[in-house]
């Protein structure tokens, strides 16, 4: 099992704040790694920090040998780094097929080539506009690819939003809190469809979660993160059998949800 | 006859500038204040460059978009990066710099007194005389301007450019180089409106800096939204509208009557109202 | 001597551009919302008081503070009538901020269309004025620098103290958290409205009276007021009466070396470069709009 995400003792301060606290750990390819965690504890700035959309204060990452902390968010998801957000922040007013293809970079973006649409810029668009709907099959939203995006339910959009980081043919999959707001039905099909992912496409993930089920689970490895700093990392059986962390954990979570 | 002419010229020019305006604010959300600025610098280019260093219309118009399109990146650069309510007034800064510029640096603009005798362009020893050879041409170069537009409207770069207007951390994250793109975008739209502001120059033989003002820059954004942005009839529609409609007032005012603020109260009416309620104006595809 | 001239007419200027961007920001600041249309409140302040001091003749003992109130009325009305319709249409930063051109254009045009292009004046004759040593010092000059010493503190211990004041800035610092814990934001937009326009009412009574109003006069000061904004970081108020000051004295000192036609660069070169170098401004506060 080789790691493709190596995060080294990175820390962030906002202010006087301080939101990681020298935090390290590793996401091993063709696994699903997840990041526990109470609210607050650094999960989403780690994300932001690993994607380019902040700038890392210290500490490295590596992605498959290369540092990348010093890349901006464009130029870590050309590497092959994908992520997703806490809203699915679907292009309403694209069709479900035209988010998926806005995904895949292409040389008709380009002015020149827009107006002088060759033969080539025509067969990328439509190797594209295949590869798309390939896409849309594994997620389960073919039927819907003329859709508009708005039209969808707030399940789908969260797969359409998937089937997008998707199409660009990452390595490593980041999603923050995919199974918010799902339903029991298209829980169950998230989950099947990162580990057929991750079994058949041979893609990592790394996944901010806080449901327990999704967690234990489909992933391989579990790292806890509280106030910024990992306090546990292994497999579901390990943390789930260091009663005295996740009690910690739990309880904190009891404590933050009775608010 | 004539002056119908005459008003269609006006809605045509009006529409070149209308629909590399939509490009900019329509289609990637560079809400930008300094189209204006960029039609003025390229009119006074060209006639700069034909009526004092000599130039031929051809080279001078195209010179003029050049030089615009090198500037707007210049100022794209250092202000796109920013937020967009930044942005916004760093260009209605960069619009009134530009016509402080023009009134003070007579040497090339003859200040207040603008630039005349722009020669009429011709095309191999014929020289355009007629009022319709005029509106023919200034049809066909707006013909051009709307092609590439279209073009542009029609292909993979429309999704990319939506994608950086409706949520730009998200196209970052899909690999697209928002920064970049935005900087590219907007010196192509100041370059394209530097076209249109040759046409003006070639039209009325006659640039001054009266025409580049504010009023202008929010005529130009009335005209998108009344007649919808993300459009190419829209680009049309518009002014087509806020130049033909006030010239009823012509037939029935008539004396005494200060058109100029009232078309600009009407402007202003239009917009809001548009905002309220039809967003997406008369043929748009997309409410602001 | 020129130059201490020069800065005491700065220091006046620089209370009212204080005093409009403080209006300013305040309304930004609350309901994140590009005002433009400021400049158009802050000119119907000025025929506000010509109309209440010349046409019916009140007393400027009463024409002035009310027509620091019809100022805050306008403002409020504006944000019922164009804001507001806007608002519960879900329309974005971009569609209220056209609006607000519209706005802006339309008043100005009216103001056009009633009084005419040209300057009214609203006094007669001289105002007191008194010269110490060789600088000229008017009433204006004090009055301003007065009523902008005086109105900041009130404005501070307004939005610190009160519970209307803390739930402004509660509103400005988080508005989505602002509404879950109860606050009525509409109620709180009319007052914003209300407030930041009551000071650019305060800054034109002052202007008017002095030099009368015309159809753009808000839109002029409006900009540099922009620019004090920026100039003292987005989101923090002291800051843009800092920059109010700030640009007034460095226009007026701009006078020095360089004619009347350069202010306008003067004033935008400084935004420019602040945009380009420090764009968080002098107090490094930068209004933070959700980027990821």
């Amino acid at each position: 099992m080789e790691a493709i995400l190596q995060v080294e003792e990175i820390s962030q301060s906002f202010g006087g704040l301080r939101a990681v606290d020298n935090a390290s750990f590793t996401a091993n390819d063709t696994e699903i790694t997840s990041l526990i965690g109470p609210n607050g504890a650094g999960k989403t700035t780690i994300f932001n920090i690993i994607s380019g959309f902040l700038p890392c204060q210290s500490g490295t990452i590596m992605f498959r040998g290369q540092p990348i902390h010093e890349l901006k968010p464009f130029e870590a998801a050309r590497r092959g780094i994908a992520r997703t957000f806490q809203d699915p922040r679907v292009f309403h007013d694209m069709t479900v097929l035209e988010n998926v293809m806005v995904g895949i970079r292409q040389k008709g973006e380009r002015p020149l080539w827009a107006l002088v649409r060759g033969d080539q810029v025509n067969a990328e668009w439509r190797r594209a506009r295949e590869r798309s709907e390939a896409i849309l099959s594994t997620v389960g939203l073919i039927d819907r690819a003329q859709d508009l995006a708005r039209d969808l339910s707030f399940g789908e959009q969260r797969f359409l939003s998937i089937a997008r980081s998707l199409v660009g043919d990452p390595a490593i999959i980041m999603m923050d809190e995919p199974t918010v707001g799902l339903d029991r039905g298209t829980f169950a099909k998230l989950l099947e469809l990162m580990t057929r992912l991750v079994e058949v496409e041979r893609k990592a993930f790394l996944v901010i979660e806080h449901n327990m089920d999704a967690v234990m689970s489909v992933s391989a490895k579990v790292v806890l993160l509280v106030q910024g700093a990992v306090v546990a990392s292994g497999t579901p059986g390990e943390i789930q059998r260091n009663r005295s962390m996740v009690d910690a954990y739990l309880g904190r979570r009891h404590a933050a949800a009775s608010h | 006859m004539d002056y119908t002419l005459h008003l269609v010229v006006i809605v045509l020019i009006y529409a070149s500038l209308v629909v590399s305006l939509d490009l900019l604010i329509g289609h990637t959300g560079i809400l930008s204040f300094g189209h204006a600025a960029f039609y003025g610098i390229g009119a006074y280019a060209t006639a700069a460059l034909t009526v004092y260093a000599g130039w031929d219309w051809f080279s001078a118009m195209i010179a003029a978009a050049a030089i615009t399109a090198a500037i707007a990146a210049l100022v794209g650069i250092p202000t796109l990066r920013l937020g967009g309510d930044y942005f916004i007034l760093a260009m209605f800064g960069f619009q009134l710099i530009v016509i402080t510029l023009i009134l003070n640096l007579e040497p090339i603009t003859n200040g207040p007194f603008g630039i005349r005798n722009v020669p009429r362009p011709s095309i191999g020893s014929f020289q355009i005389q007629s009022g319709l050879g005029m509106a023919l041409f200034v049809a066909a170069v707006t013909g051009i301007i709307f092609l590439v537009h279209w073009r542009f409207a029609s292909s993979p770069m429309k999704a990319m450019l939506h994608a950086i207007r409706d949520d730009e951390a998200v196209a970052m994250s899909l690999g697209i180089d928002v920064v970049r793109t935005k900087i590219l975008v907007f010196a192509i739209g100041a370059g394209f409106a530097a076209l249109s502001g040759s046409l003006m120059a070639f039209y009325f033989r006659f640039v001054t800096a009266n025409s580049f003002v504010l009023a202008t820059i929010i005529l130009l954004w009335a005209m998108l939204f009344v007649g919808g942005s993300c459009s190419i009839a829209g680009a049309i529609v518009g002014p087509a509208i806020l130049v033909l409609f006030p010239e009823l007032f012509r037939f029935v005012g008539g004396e005494g009557l200060d058109i100029p603020n009232i078309q600009e109260a009407l402007y202003g009416l239009l917009l809001v109202l548009v905002m309220i309620f039809r967003p997406q104006g008369l043929v748009g595809r997309r409410a602001a | 001597m020129l130059l201490l001239q020069l800065l005491i007419n700065g220091i006046a200027s620089g209370a009212l551009y204080a005093l409009t961007a403080v209006g300013f920001a305040l309304i930004y600041n609350g309901t994140r919302i590009f005002h433009i249309a400021h400049g158009a409140v802050f000119t119907f302040g000025g025929y506000a008081l010509y109309l209440f001091a010349v046409p019916l003749g009140l007393p400027w003992i009463v024409a002035l503070p009310a027509a620091v109130l019809a100022t805050a009325g306008f403002g409020a009305l504006m944000d019922a009538l164009v804001y507001r319709p806007l608002r519960k249409r879900g329309t974005g930063p971009a569609g209220m901020f056209i609006a607000s051109i519209g706005a802006l254009t339309f008043a100005q045009a009216v103001y056009a269309l009633v009084f005419g292009t040209d300057t009214v004046n609203l006094r007669q004759g001289g105002l007191p004025t008194f010269d110490i040593g060789e600088v000229t010092v008017t009433a204006v000059h004090v009055i301003a620098a007065i009523v902008a010493l005086l109105v900041f503190p009130v404005l501070q211990l307004f939005l610190s103290r009160t519970r209307w004041g803390r739930a402004i800035r509660a509103l400005a610092d988080n508005p989505r958290l602002a509404v879950v814990r109860g606050i009525d934001a509409e109620r709180l937009y009319i007052l914003i409205f209300a407030l930041g326009s009551a000071l650019a009412g305060l800054a034109v009574v002052i202007l008017a009276f002095d030099l009368g109003v015309r159809p753009d006069l808000g839109f002029t000061v409006m900009f540099v007021a922009l620019v004090a904004v920026i100039v003292g970081g987005v989101g923090y108020l002291p800051g843009a009466a800092a920059g109010g000051f700030l640009l007034g004295v460095t226009q007026n000192l701009s006078l020095w070396q360089l004619s009347g036609r350069w202010q306008d660069v003067v004033v935008f070169g400084l935004l420019l470069a602040f945009l380009a170098l420090r764009p968080q401004g002098i107090f490094g506060h930068m209004l933070v709009t959700r980027r990821v």
